[in-house]
């Protein structure tokens, strides 16, 4: 075993590591991003329609929209190779190839809808495929810590020339994966549980985000109204009070208790949804990229701080995750006046 | 075959006035042919009795003295006393001299001496140290050419020295007076003449003698010597090794810095040897398997220096006596207790502290303890920031041993050996609550090792060693609520016994068992990708992806591995051949993941080592499972230049971690290499030495991830790939020698995978290509000594980032371009280290300041991306760390 245990602690370590602060922070749009993707239902079961809706946004706000330079559909491919052993990245590198997955556009600029796969879950999922012939049976997939199986979809949009920065997938296109989860059940587990699960478990809905309010020192919280289509409110801050503190909440729904199976106790067991929010903004630095609360955590909201640092206007944009790959985001308007 | 005789070398090798005493049975006879006696390079002046230094008594002791092949002094025996005051203070000084050791054919060999140690109180040259006095070279008149290994005996006062290499030798503090010389040889004719020494004045000398007409055909065998089966091994004195600068005085680090060694990153303290995996070289200690020869970080070695009699590196084509492994091998012999009175040390610095005492209850029951207790933690958190210990890994560490040995009969001895070392690491990575980032390693290794040696009266030797360990792994990590968890349990239960003899005049055949039982029972918990093996694709602080798997499993491993090997002399040339039969009976109690529905079944199976032959019927079928060879040869060209060749077919099989039916395949079987290696040496002086090596290794049936989307059920990994390396080592050293040493060493290494035969060969994540180190140590002055050392490597192979995708969860993940295609900057760094030894009486301080990296050079360690993977920089090693620490001896 000479090595064995030096060579674990040493990947361990490496695995854990930490970054030193390279480049822009995650939270600071500079240019075309995709900062999510949405099923609609957040769960879904084996044909079960499903809507997409991609969430891409530039310095100047989403995109592509109507009237951005970006007008060409996003395309939607859904990806039907499972991630190899091989592999550390949540989905396969198959599943970027645009020469065999090319991609379809969507209903709208950036929504698509495809049913779940009716094989999804033995691509997937816990359901071993069919043994062909006198092959070995294939092994069945692991679930996540919350119990989940996930569809890769694939979502890509073209950048024009001038907007191309380093860092996109290829040299002119952003790609994104919703990982849709599919609705699967419980395997290898006793019967007694998967009864109980079967009985217990609700599929997982997108998360709601309540609100979001700001201040500065010691002022009073104000709500911040959202931008959605036909409307645009603009909220000024004051760049001299000081860094903005953001309060999102959401409602005590939006954080789903579910059924889990321990794998190691090898036992049921209730548990709740952690969420986390993912911030944006074209300006200013945010304390955190992201702020969140565990599954044991039961308050109903994040707080984190942007420091504005220029004068004029400023897209910000709030991104919920429940840990079951659920997704909302809302987008705001900020102007920053002296 | 002729009687075997017990020949006492005889040396005259500095005193205060000291003077060969020959033994009984020894005189007439002659030294074997080949042999070069041992010489004292280190001599200590013994205390000389107070009471008996006012009463103007003189005495001589006659002491025997065993001295091991690094030349270190083993038992030293009384065998003409002069008074217990006389013989304690003899015994002690000569427990601490250094002598260059004996060689046979150029091989160091242990062997015993007699030496008498005289106590004259007029003699002024005691405060001088020992002088040589008459010197001398011997010509072969016929071939003009200066003779090596010629006796040169003082005939009056029973002292002999032998020539060495350029045909020169020397006697300390010869007496002064008329003495009769005597020459002699199995090739040359004896000659005798007279020398007279003067008071103050050195006598050089110069005899030339006529060859024999006929050889005088005489066997005569003091111990098997040390077959030297490896034919590439760099051995290091632990007095060279302690003061290696960048090594803190822990010996053992000393490997680091050897050819053909690459250089591991800072927090692993792996060991990269001619392009092998960590996993694939071994270590022992007495024969025995070690889990790591270093503390996690690599800060410290497991085993305490004071206890280390030698290192041995052998980084391929060893010997049969040795496998398990598909890279290299380090050898550890553990140093035997002093045979009188109490000794020890206690040391600290920054790192750590240490100490070990060591008790002579009678001469023949010594034992000793050491222990080690790291703290670098505590001390960088008080002095940097109370979350440096976050962000960089700094384990915390301890080690202790314990020895005791036993003489049991003239050449008898045992011993027993504790051997215990811990490691702990424990951080958290400061982030939002829901992608908190944590770590929890312990490791734990024990090791009891029984040892029995014997020396037979006709030069043949047994040594049984039984032992048994535990060893634990246990990491947890978290990366927000997705655990990984790999846990390994083993308790190993080993038995090595090997019997030498001298089986015809040029051959002695060396047979033996190597048996080693593992149990393991491991836990893991986590995705599939984490913790990576070589050859995975990821960035530094990737989180898991994929399903959460758990497997709870046992896998038992039966080893039983014959061997048998020889050395075989054909006048210059030496042939070592080998063979080794590794049978393994493994078996694991889960064939197929656990399951609530199906019943669990076990496996069990018998694999062994494959010659890697093309065929696999017939004939080649027969040779496929035939032992496995191993064949080393030497060619002793002139005294100065040998040249070595080596092949061996050798086998590891696989690792426990790889067995789960989750995470691995239980149907793996054992992988296999086949090393080539040639080269040559060079004696530039007595001292100075240049080795050229080239190697060659192809490895067969390596163990990689199944790339399949879908594997089949219990086949996470597959037996697939095949490696090669290849490369070569210059190493030009000084060894010690007037306080000086020091050694350049150079390899030119190139290390490659190929995970699937439909893939291509990529760089083994280790590969580094270029592996230079430079250092010297010298003693300024009395007790004051200096040194340096440079290391230059080249960086290791990276896969880049062309770009980045977006997932659900709104993180980014890179798009990775051609494997292991890009590397880190290089590495190189300039440490130094002085000390000062203040010596009163028998106990001495030593001071030392070790300054590593003293040009505070940043060697990236590692890359890091920005989180948009648009950028990347370098995670930087160790800046300048001074460590300055004390010891003392007594």
């Amino acid at each position: 075993m000479q090595g064995r245990i030096l060579t674990i602690a040493c990947v361990c370590l490496a695995g854990l590591g930490c970054k030193p602060e390279i480049g822009n922070p995650l939270s600071l749009i500079t240019g075309p991003t995709i900062l999510a993707v949405r099923g609609e239902p957040a769960e879904a079961a084996a044909g079960q329609p499903v809507s997409y809706e991609l969430l891409a946004v530039d310095v100047d706000g989403p995109i592509p929209a109507d009237n951005s330079v970006l007008s060409d559909p996003a395309l939607w491919a859904v990806c039907t190779v499972p991630k190899p052993p091989t592999e550390i990245n949540a989905v396969a590198k198959q599943c970027l190839d645009t020469a065999s997955l090319p991609g379809a556009a969507g209903s709208t600029l950036t929504t698509f809808d495809s049913p779940m796969l009716d094989n999804a879950c033995s691509l997937f999922g816990p359901i071993a495929p069919p043994v062909q012939g006198d092959q070995p049976a294939i092994q069945p997939r692991s679930p996540d810590i919350t119990g989940g199986y996930y569809l890769p979809v694939r979502v890509s949009i073209a950048i024009p020339l001038d907007l191309r920065r380093p860092g996109m997938a290829t040299p002119d296109t952003l790609v994104g994966f919703a990982l849709e989860r599919i609705s699967c059940g419980l395997a290898n587990a006793p019967a007694a549980d998967l009864t109980q699960y079967n009985k217990t478990y609700t599929r997982n809905q997108n998360p709601v985000i309540s609100q979001l309010t700001w201040k500065q020192g010691n002022g009073e919280a104000l709500p911040l109204v959202p931008v959605v289509p036909g409307a645009f409110p603009i909220t000024q801050i004051s760049l001299s009070g000081g860094p903005v503190a953001f309060e999102l909440s959401w409602p005590d729904a939006a954080a789903e208790t579910y059924p889990a199976f321990d794998i190691s106790a090898r036992e049921l067991y209730r548990t709740r949804e952690a969420l986390r929010v993912a911030w944006f903004a074209t300006s200013g630095k945010f304390d955190r990229d992201t702020t969140g609360r565990t599954e044991y955590d039961y308050n109903l909201s994040v707080t984190n701080r942007l420091t504005l640092d220029t004068l004029g206007p400023v897209n910000l944009w709030a991104v919920l995750h429940d840990s079951r790959g659920g997704v909302a985001f809302a987008y705001y308007a900020i102007e920053a006046t002296p | 075959m002729k009687a075997i005789q017990l020949v006492a070398v005889a040396c005259l090798l500095g005193a205060s006035q000291p003077a060969f005493a020959q033994g009984e049975g020894a005189a007439g006879e002659e030294a074997p042919k080949g042999l070069t006696p041992p010489k004292l390079v280190k001599f200590i002046e013994a205390d000389y009795p107070p009471d008996k230094k006012a009463a103007g008594i003189t005495a001589k002791v006659v002491l025997s003295i065993e001295i091991s092949e690094a030349g270190s002094v083993g038992g030293v025996e009384v065998v003409t006393g002069a008074g217990p005051d006389f013989d304690a203070a003899a015994v002690a000084a000569v427990q601490k001299f250094v002598f260059e050791p004996a060689t046979m054919d150029g091989n160091p060999i242990p062997v015993k001496i007699q030496y008498a140690y005289r106590f004259a109180i007029k003699e002024v040259m005691v405060s001088l140290g020992p002088q040589v006095n008459l010197e001398g070279i011997v010509f072969n008149k016929d071939k003009n050419a200066p003779v090596p290994d010629v006796a040169v005996k003082l005939v009056d006062l029973g002292i002999e020295t032998a020539t060495n290499e350029d045909g020169a030798f020397a006697f300390l503090d010869v007496p002064p007076g008329t003495h009769l010389v005597e020459l002699s040889s199995k090739e040359l004719v004896t000659i005798k003449t007279e020398e007279t020494i003067t008071k103050g004045k050195k006598r050089s000398v110069k005899y030339t003698v006529e060859a024999k007409e006929e050889d005088v055909d005489e066997d005569v065998v003091v111990r098997a010597p040390r077959i030297k089966k490896e034919v590439v091994e760099t051995r290091v004195r632990t007095e060279e090794a302690k003061r290696v600068p960048g090594t803190q005085g822990d010996t053992l680090k000393v490997v680091q810095n050897l050819p053909g060694v690459g250089r591991s990153a800072f927090g692993s303290g792996a060991l990269i040897v001619w392009g092998s995996g960590p996993t694939e070289s071994r270590v022992v200690v007495d024969g025995v398997e070690i889990p790591a020869l270093y503390h996690v970080g690599g800060m410290r070695s497991t085993v305490n220096s004071d206890l280390v009699s030698s290192i041995d590196l052998s980084p391929g084509a060893y010997g049969a006596d040795y496998g398990r492994g598909l890279g290299g091998l380090v050898r550890i012999e553990l140093r035997d207790p002093v045979r009188e009175g109490v000794h020890g040390y206690v040391a600290a610095d920054v790192v750590d502290v240490s100490g070990m005492l060591a008790v002579a209850p009678t001469p023949n029951f010594r034992i000793a303890v050491a222990g080690r207790q790291g703290y670098l933690d505590k001390i960088l958190k008080t002095v940097v920031s109370n979350s440096v210990g976050d962000y960089f890994p700094i384990p915390r560490y301890d080690d202790y041993q314990a020895r005791a040995s036993l003489t049991l009969g003239k050449d008898q001895e045992l011993s027993l050996t504790f051997l215990s070392s811990d490691d702990y690491l424990t951080r958290t990575v400061p982030s939002d609550p829901t992608e908190v980032r944590s770590q929890d390693t312990v490791l734990h290794s024990r090791r009891v090792i029984l040892r029995y040696t014997r020396l037979f009266s006709d030069g043949s030797s047994l040594a049984i060693t039984p032992s048994f360990g535990y060893d634990e792994n246990s990491a947890t990590l978290h990366f927000g609520s997705t655990p990984a968890v790999l846990d390994v349990v083993a308790w190993q239960y080993a038995m090595r016994a090997g019997y030498r003899r001298r089986v015809l005049k040029s051959t002695t055949l060396s047979v033996g068992l190597d048996f080693q039982q593992r149990n393991h029972e491991a836990l893991r918990v986590g995705s599939v990708n984490l913790p990576p093996r070589e050859g995975d694709i990821y960035v530094f602080g990737q989180p898991p992806t994929g399903g959460l798997g758990i497997d709870h499993w046992k896998v038992n491993y039966v080893e039983i591995a014959p061997y048998a090997f020889s050395e075989i002399n054909f006048g210059k040339l030496t042939l070592n051949p080998g063979l080794r039969l590794e049978p393994t009976v493994l078996d694991g109690n889960l064939k197929n993941p656990h399951s609530d529905i199906a019943p669990n079944i076990g496996w069990s199976r018998l694999d062994t080592v494959q010659n890697p032959v093309p065929w696999k019927s017939g004939v080649g079928g027969i040779l496929r499972y035939m032992p496995n060879p191993r064949l080393s040869a030497s060619y002793k060209a002139t005294p100065r230049l040998a040249f070595t060749a080596g092949a061996g077919v050798y086998g590891q099989p696989p690792q426990p971690e790889e067995l789960s039916p989750v995470y691995g395949n239980p149907r793996l079987g054992s992988s296999s290499a086949v090393h080539f290696t040639g080269g040559s040496s060079y004696r530039l002086t007595g001292t100075l030495g240049l080795e050229v090596v080239g190697f060659y290794k192809k490895l067969y049936d390596l163990v990689a991830r199944n790339a399949l989307p879908s594997p089949p059920v219990g086949q996470a990994l597959e037996q697939s790939g095949i490696g090669r390396s290849f490369g070569g080592q210059v190493l030009l050293r000084q060894e010690l020698v007037k306080g000086f040493f020091g050694w350049l060493s150079y390899s030119l290494i190139r290390s490659e995978r190929k995970d699937r035969p439909d893939t291509a060969w990529r760089l083994l994540d280790y590969d580094q290509t270029h592996v230079l180190a430079l250092l010297a140590s010298y003693e300024i002055r009395q007790g004051f000594q200096a040194g340096f050392r440079f290391r230059y490597t080249t960086g290791a192979p990276r896969t880049p980032v062309l770009g980045a995708y977006t997932n659900t969860a709104g993180q980014n993940e890179p798009i990775f371009g051609a494997q292991n295609s890009i590397r880190l900057p290089a590495f190189y760094s300039l440490d130094i280290r002085v000390e000062k030894m203040f010596v009163w009486g028998r106990t001495k301080l030593n001071l030392f300041l070790d300054v590593q990296n003293v040009t505070n050079r940043k060697s990236p360690e590692e890359i890091a991306y920005s989180p948009d993977f648009s950028k990347r920089d370098y995670i930087s090693g160790l800046p300048t760390l001074a460590v300055m620490g004390a010891r003392v001896e007594f």
